[in-house]
């Protein structure tokens, strides 16, 4: 699992001053948010994972969330954000140590949002499926 | 020569089947999502939405089994059931319903052929 995050990380932190990084200002953070953290932000967290073992094979099968939040009385903020999220990770490939990456595939979009603050935050939780293979040696 | 053919027999006994596997792995999936929100639970109000599960048929048609934890037959205030699904810009998610679907996949395959297996 520590392996994947920092896969994850990596990637995201490969691309510093443009894209998602820069629009989040680097604040992607494994599991929740740090204190104070200003938004626009993410998080992303693992929602669960299983063996998929068969005869030949030894693969993991992951589902990666990803909770992006800004804080704006307008939507285009957490719309962009989204959008490059998507860029970022759609159909990725990860460099995963001691694993072979075969897929990184968006599956749910949801909106998470709380218009109850002021101004309002806006967001989204986005899903990933993840598919690992161990490596043999 | 006749041939007499009970194919809609042999499809409604199919169907009779695979409603009950569908309602017992719905109900499987609801004691798993129950038991991984027990584990994660750290506050009275987590704990109480244990008891606002259930399982449903679906309206659609061949739309099989919903699991619902405070869903609109059952729920007590404060509504916060799909907020610890899915965390919030406060709360740390802790998912409950998607691990015990995704855990129960393989067993509700094997469950549908073992059935059907026996027709």
């Amino acid at each position: 699992m520590n392996a994947l995050f920092q896969g994850i990380y990596n990637r995201f932190a490969t691309t510093t001053g443009s894209g998602f990084y820069n629009d989040i200002s680097g604040r992607l953070r494994p599991n929740k948010a740090e204190q104070g953290d200003p938004f626009p932000y993410c998080v992303y967290f693992s929602v669960s994972d299983i063996d998929e073992l068969d005869f030949t094979d030894e693969r993991e099968d992951f589902t990666i969330q990803f909770n992006i939040f800004s804080q704006n009385n307008s939507a285009l903020e957490a719309g962009n954000l989204l959008e490059s999220l998507k860029t970022m990770f759609d159909d990725c490939t990860l460099t995963v140590t001691g694993w072979r990456h075969l897929n990184f595939q968006r599956n749910l979009t949801y909106p998470n949002n709380d218009f109850d603050q002021v101004p309002p935050i806006q967001g989204y939780s986005v899903e990933y499926d993840v598919l690992l293979e161990r490596e043999r040696p | 020569m006749t041939v007499e053919w009970y194919g809609d027999q042999v499809l409604n006994a199919a169907k009779i089947v695979l409603k009950n596997v569908s309602k017992e792995v719905a109900n499987d999936v609801m004691d798993d999502a129950k038991r991984i929100l027990n584990q994660k639970a750290k506050t009275t109000t987590e704990t109480g939405l244990l008891s606002q599960f259930y399982v449903e048929k679906s309206k659609f048609k061949d739309g099989g089994y919903i699991i619902w934890c405070q869903g609109p037959k059952n729920w007590k205030a404060p509504y916060h059931a799909s907020f610890l699904e899915m965390g919030t810009f406060k709360d740390v998610a802790k998912p409950y319903m998607r691990p015990a679907a995704k855990k129960n996949k393989s067993s509700a395959n094997r469950k549908f052929k073992s059935a059907l297996d026996k027709l």
